[in-house]
């Protein structure tokens, strides 16, 4: 069986490969959040001091799945660490669902393609609209790579793959799982809290 | 080495002092002709430059030219360069020197800065950009006017906006340039000096037509400035009747993409227009009344002639009044009968 | 001909092909009329884009990982391939890699280089002649934005090439990602060369609302530049792990070669910023497609009634000048490395202040990232950010001026000669020097509200850019030519090269700045004879000829030496760097052993070696 290390890369051996791979990773993040700051800068620019009324129960919920979903993640890089495969398969899973559950929500509900009458907030609706949309957008897209790479090696894991001693892929997922829930935190009291509702009407 | 250093260093200083005070002294060919006062301040800045230009690149190029011909090496010398690695107090003296330069020059640019953007102004003139043409408005006066007519000696401030997308107001000779921008409104300020003609040029690609995107530009004396004021409130008053209300509009937002004397521009030509046949651009064929032009002015989308782009802008709702626009209508249906 | 069919490049354009039309069939088939609508358009260029990485085998490695197949990285043509196929398909190595880069850059450069003749000739005198406005306006965009292409390919080539051979290392940190990083740029440019066909006229930048409003062209323009950004983006983690993760036992940061500082103080440009160009043409796209007004001001009426502020243009200047100006920084900082590197060599003496040059590079790139603002100055900002910016703007003229100062000190007491290589440094020296310094004009804020969007700004960053990447790029190729090649250039075509090219480059720069100087505007297609800028106009026109026409002459050194040129040495400059110490071409995995530093890379003259090859097993692994 193919173990991790020998794909990784030629001649390195599998300690310092891990240290590059996390050099990389790392970096990669870095990057990231220069992008995720950007779209935090275009809210504050084009929003200044007000805010869309948006449902705030959903943007409870959504926050607090996403947080418990990391939870779920770091068990279940622990628990490959400890060579506990069932459990490590069991907490990626319900990091999934979790994940997924956040990804209904946004698309569902905060963007109305579940709502019978069609979202209460429209992209077209100024930058209200588009900052909304924006950022939960590329937020989305990020949980959606998220969920499918924790499906990998989950997928990995139940074919025989990683070990306590080498689990380089579960911990860049979950590294990047953590990532995106910090970028919700920062994301959340900007749409949902900061600023004064605008009244509706004129 | 200290030979080559007191050689090196004549030769740069001279190289130096010659090339910055020709440019400091032939500033003047540099730069076309000037025509405000902040302009005065602009140049005298831009002369500093010219001078430090010249100068620094007289140091660095003098050095190394200098070097390329003192450390060629000869024919069969194989031996390395000096073992030179650094030098600490050399590599203080040239982060601190241009430090201080460039520290005076921000300062004399924030000195500068300060002074063009003083608020005080003796006329207001509202400049209205649009796909390509220019409108200028003096509210105080109730004056609307194709043509910039500013006078001398007096501090005029521009308030700038744009129905479209960004333009820039720029007249060369004012030298101060500022983008007018949709959805707000920028300032710029220029005294005028110096009467003549000249142009504002529009400084920021805003699409097919911006590099004729022109309007004329008077500075005159105070006394003409008022005689023309006088001049252009009278001509509005008789311009009460909405054909050439409609005229004037016509001129200023129009024109620049329709004549009306047969010939097309940017869009076809607007002589003879009411109950003409025009082709589409998906082949059929409308007859022009006065509901198909006003649609063409409020919603230019909506029908494409054919063979031209659809690039006429869909702004004009809001740019005109409904008494305007009754105007142009009326205008439109009259000319070239 | 069946060989040229199975490589990568080919059934990566069929494959993109195949993802555009089945683009535009879906969106037909969901009821879009027209496939040059923004919609369709975009999900056309997106589908193509994934197709291209499918079928070229870039992401196959990666795929194959899902599946639990962990193949060997891919090392050159498979059995039955002649030995260029792999030039041509994926190969993880990294000298392929850079020469792929090298060679793309290239093709690039030439294709914007013969675009600017044509509207070139177009300005020699007033007049519109031969090209329609909006056509004119698409070309200097597109020679733009393929400009920068090529310069970001350029310094990727370079990087690629050099930085892992340059800290002993048998390949970068991330062979695949590696090359990933290029193989995306490649649909990213048959993206924007389809933007040619289909016409945007906002120039390199982009601006809405004009952006929003413009022909369909726009589409593949933002979403080819953003494809491209992100092979920068990966390009950067990947060279920053390298020269953090890979370096050689005994290279600490103070012994790495200069250039490697200089591609590390690069890569967090590239890293960081890039994003930000990216984000601001997925939002302008998003605009276009979705009606999401981010940049626009304009407001629904239910988007009145919910009381939402408008969109704002400046926010979108905002956002692309924070990656553009930096950027510009990612242009020169490795063609100032090349600078550093070449001269110790030519002059036979230590660079002057290592360790000044190589913090130099830092600071530039750290002050980069609070000066965008420069860019904005007549844009309607507010008067604190544009007097802001212009402090921090003139500080970055510090650490640039103290790398010059060291090369001078370098270039003092030393044994100098001038193969093609080093006038190319000298003639970068020179060229940069004048740029850099038409610089601080603009950055004092008061004389750039008149310089603003002139020629002289375009002369201004003509100069900087041909100073700090065209003659740097042209010098390391002839400089490393015999170790990528294993044969030498002809220096007597060389030299012609350089002296036909520097004396028309300075014609076409400096009559750049005076038109500018005198009124010319920029990105005008017809200009108003009253400025008196015909003469300066045609003589820029000529003088662009002849560079290209030189460029000719290099092209056809580098190919016909290729094949004729007289079989190179080891190390023909005697240099001390690592690459210099094994045979020409590079052999397959670099380096016969583990490569040790024991002392100062550019000590000429000293008794000790830079590196040594050790013996025994890997000692480097701590
Ligand atoms: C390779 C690219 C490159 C480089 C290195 C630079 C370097 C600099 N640039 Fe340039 N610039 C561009 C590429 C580049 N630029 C491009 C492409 C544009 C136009 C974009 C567009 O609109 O399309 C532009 C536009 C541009 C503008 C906007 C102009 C406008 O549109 O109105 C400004 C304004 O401040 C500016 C300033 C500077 C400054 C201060 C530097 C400094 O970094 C220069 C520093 C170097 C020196 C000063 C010389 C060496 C120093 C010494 C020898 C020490 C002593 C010197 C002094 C004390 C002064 N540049
Ligand atoms: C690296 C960057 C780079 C380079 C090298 C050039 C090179 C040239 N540029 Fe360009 N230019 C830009 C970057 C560059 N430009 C940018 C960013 C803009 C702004 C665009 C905008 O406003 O949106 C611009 C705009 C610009 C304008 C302003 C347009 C306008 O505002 O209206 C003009 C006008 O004269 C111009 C002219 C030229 C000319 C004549 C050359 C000549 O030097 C070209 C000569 C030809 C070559 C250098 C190519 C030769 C190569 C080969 C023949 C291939 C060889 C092949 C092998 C070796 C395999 N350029
Ligand atoms: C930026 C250029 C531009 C401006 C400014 C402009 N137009 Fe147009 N116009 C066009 C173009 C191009 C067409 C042809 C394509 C189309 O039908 O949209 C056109 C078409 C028309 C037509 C239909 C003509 C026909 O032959 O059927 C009318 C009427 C018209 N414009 C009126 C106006 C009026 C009135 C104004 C000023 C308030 C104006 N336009 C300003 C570009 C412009
Ligand atoms: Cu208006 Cu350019
Ligand atoms: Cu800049």
């Amino acid at each position: 069986m193919a173990v991790l290390h020998s794909v990784h890369e030629h001649d390195l051996p599998y300690a310092r490969r891990e240290r590059v791979n996390r050099w990389g990773l790392w970096l990669f993040l870095i990057s990231e959040s220069f992008m995720f700051a950007g779209l935090l800068a275009a809210r504050f620019y084009l929003w200044g001091g007000t805010r869309p009324p948006l449902d705030q129960t959903l943007g409870l919920l959504l926050t607090s799945i996403l947080l418990v979903s990391s939870f779920f993640m770091n068990r279940a890089e622990v628990a490959i660490a400890h060579d506990d495969r069932p459990e490590f398969l069991r907490s990626a899973m319900l990091t999934v669902v979790l994940g997924t559950a956040f990804l209904v929500g946004v698309v569902g509900w905060e963007w109305g393609l579940f709502l019978p009458d069609g979202p209460h907030l429209r992209p077209t609706d100024g930058a209200f609209g588009a900052v909304v949309y924006g950022l939960t957008g590329f937020h989305a897209f990020h949980v959606l790579t998220g969920v499918l790479a924790i499906l990998a090696v989950w997928h990995l894991g139940r074919r025989g793959h990683f070990s306590a001693r080498q689990h380089w892929g579960v911990e860049a997922v979950a590294v990047y799982w953590h990532f995106v829930d910090l970028v919700w935190v920062f994301f959340y009291p900007a749409l949902y809290l900061i600023g004064q509702v605008v009244a509706a009407g004129h | 080495m200290r030979k080559h250093f007191l050689r090196a260093g004549a030769l740069v200083v001279s190289l130096a002092a010659l090339l910055g005070w020709l440019a400091y002294t032939r500033f003047d060919f540099f730069v076309p002709r000037l025509a405000s006062e902040e302009g005065v301040v602009v140049d005298r800045l831009l002369r500093v430059h010219f001078f430090l230009i010249a100068a620094i690149f007289a140091l660095v190029v003098g050095f190394a030219v200098y070097s390329v011909w003192a450390f060629r090496r000869r024919a069969d010398d194989d031996t390395p360069g000096a073992a030179i690695h650094g030098h600490g107090g050399l590599e203080f003296l040239w982060t601190v020197i241009p430090l201080g330069i460039v520290l005076s020059l921000s300062a004399m640019g924030v000195r500068d800065f300060l002074f063009l953007r003083r608020t005080d102004a003796d006329l207001t003139v509202q400049v209205q950009a649009q796909q390509f043409s220019w409108g200028f408005v003096y509210p105080e006066y109730d004056i609307r006017s194709p043509e910039l007519v500013v006078p001398t000696g007096q501090r005029v401030k521009f308030e700038l906006t744009s129905l479209d997308v960004i333009h820039s107001f720029w007249v060369v000779e004012f030298r101060i340039k500022e983008d007018a921008v949709p959805g707000m409104t920028t300032y710029a300020y220029v005294t005028p000096r110096t009467e003549g003609e000249y142009r504002v040029r529009c400084a920021e690609l805003c699409g097919s037509g911006h590099a004729n995107m022109y309007a004329p530009v008077r500075v005159v004396s105070p006394e003409a400035f008022d005689a023309w004021v006088a001049e252009q409130q009278a001509a509005q008053q008789q311009a009460a009747s909405p054909v050439a209300r409609g005229e004037q509009i016509f001129q200023q937002y129009c024109a620049a993409c329709h004549t009306l004397d047969g010939s097309p521009k940017v869009g076809p030509s607007l002589n003879g227009l009411a109950g003409r046949t025009t082709t589409l651009d998906d082949g059929t064929t409308v007859t022009v009344d006065e509901a198909y032009i006003r649609e063409s002015i409020l919603d230019p989308q909506a029908k494409i002639v054919a063979g031209y782009p659809p690039v006429m802008p869909a702004t004009f709702g809001q740019a005109l009044s409904e008494d305007d626009l009754d105007a142009l209508v009326q205008f439109l249906l009259q000319a070239g009968e | 001909m069946r060989h040229v069919l199975t490589t990568g490049l080919v059934r990566g354009l069929v494959g993109q092909a195949v993802g555009f039309a089945l683009g535009v069939y879906t969106a037909r088939a969901w009821g879009a009329t027209d496939w040059r609508a923004d919609g369709p358009l975009a999900w056309a260029a997106v589908l193509s884009v994934l197709g291209f990485m499918l079928a070229s085998g870039m992401v196959s490695d990666w795929l194959g990982w899902l599946a639990g197949n962990f193949a060997p990285p891919r090392h050159g043509a498979p059995p039955g391939k002649p030995r260029w196929w792999r030039y041509w398909s994926v190969d993880y190595d990294h000298k392929v890699i850079g020469i792929q880069y090298g060679v793309t850059a290239l093709v690039l450069v030439g294709l914007a280089g013969s675009v600017a003749l044509i509207f070139r000739s177009e300005l020699s005198k007033p007049g519109i002649d031969f090209l329609e406005p909006a056509v004119f306006n698409t070309l200097i965009g597109w020679h733009g934005i393929v400009m920068i292409a090529g310069i970001l390919t350029g310094v990727a080539a370079m990087a690629n090439y050099l930085v892992p051979l340059m800290v002993g290392a048998r390949d970068m940190a991330f062979p695949r990602l590696n090359a990933f990083a290029y193989w995306i740029n490649v649909p990213g440019v048959v993206l924007v060369v389809l933007a040619l066909f289909l016409r945007w006229e906002t120039g390199w930048t982009g601006y809405p609302p004009l952006g929003v409003q413009t022909m369909p062209g726009a589409i593949p323009f933002y979403l080819g530049v953003f494809v491209i950004g992100f092979s920068s983006i990966l390009g950067a983690v990947n060279i920053l792990a390298t020269a953090f993760g890979m370096r050689a036992q005994g290279m600490t940061l103070f012994r790495m070669p200069i250039f490697v500082w200089s591609m590390v103080a690069t890569s967090i440009i590239a890293l960081t910023a890039t994003q930000l160009i990216g984000l601001s043409f997925v939002l302008v796209v998003l605009e276009r497609v979705f009606g999401m007004t981010f940049f626009s001001p304009t407001l629904t009426e239910s988007a009145q009634a919910l009381g939402s502020p408008p969109g704002q243009p400046l926010l979108f200047q905002h956002l692309f000048w924070f990656y553009s100006h930096p950027a510009v920084y990612v242009f020169i900082l490795p063609g100032l490395g090349i600078i550093s590197e070449l001269l110790p060599v030519f002059a036979r003496k230590p660079l002057f202040g290592y360790k000044w040059v190589a913090m130099a590079s830092l600071a530039i790139a750290l002050v980069g990232f609070l000066v965008w603002g420069h860019h904005m100055f007549t844009s309607g900002m507010s008067d604190i950010m544009r007097v802001t910016m212009m402090w921090t703007t003139l500080l970055v003229a510090v650490p640039t001026g103290v790398k010059f100062f060291n090369w001078l000190g370098t270039m003092w007491g030393g044994k100098l000669t001038f193969p093609t290589p080093m006038l190319f440094v000298l003639g970068a020296l020179s060229i940069f020097l004048i740029g850099g310094l038409s610089g601080p004009p603009n950055g004092t804020v008061s004389t750039d509200l008149f310089l603003h969007d002139t020629y002289w700004i375009v002369g201004h960053f003509h100069a900087t850019m041909f100073g700090g990447f065209v003659y740097p790029y042209i010098a390391a190729i002839y400089y490393w030519y015999p170790k990528v090649t294993g044969r030498m250039y002809n220096e007597t075509l060389g030299k012609i090269h350089f002296w036909l090219m520097t004396p028309a480059f300075w014609t076409m720069s400096l009559g750049q700045m005076l038109a500018g100087l005198w009124g010319m505007r920029r990105r005008i297609v017809d200009y108003d004879p009253a400025l008196g800028v015909a003469g300066l106009q045609t003589a820029v026109t000529i003088a662009a000829h002849v560079i290209f026409l030189s460029m000719l002459i290099f092209a056809f050194n580098l190919v016909w030496s290729a094949f004729r040129g007289k079989v190179a040495a080891a190390n023909p400059w005697r240099s001390r760097s690592p690459e210099f110490q094994v045979p020409s071409p590079v052999p397959d995995e670099n380096y016969p052993a583990p490569v040790v530093v024991v002392s100062e890379p550019y000590e000429y003259g000293g008794p000790e070696p830079y590196v040594v090859f050790a013996h025994g097993p890997a000692a480097a692994d701590d």
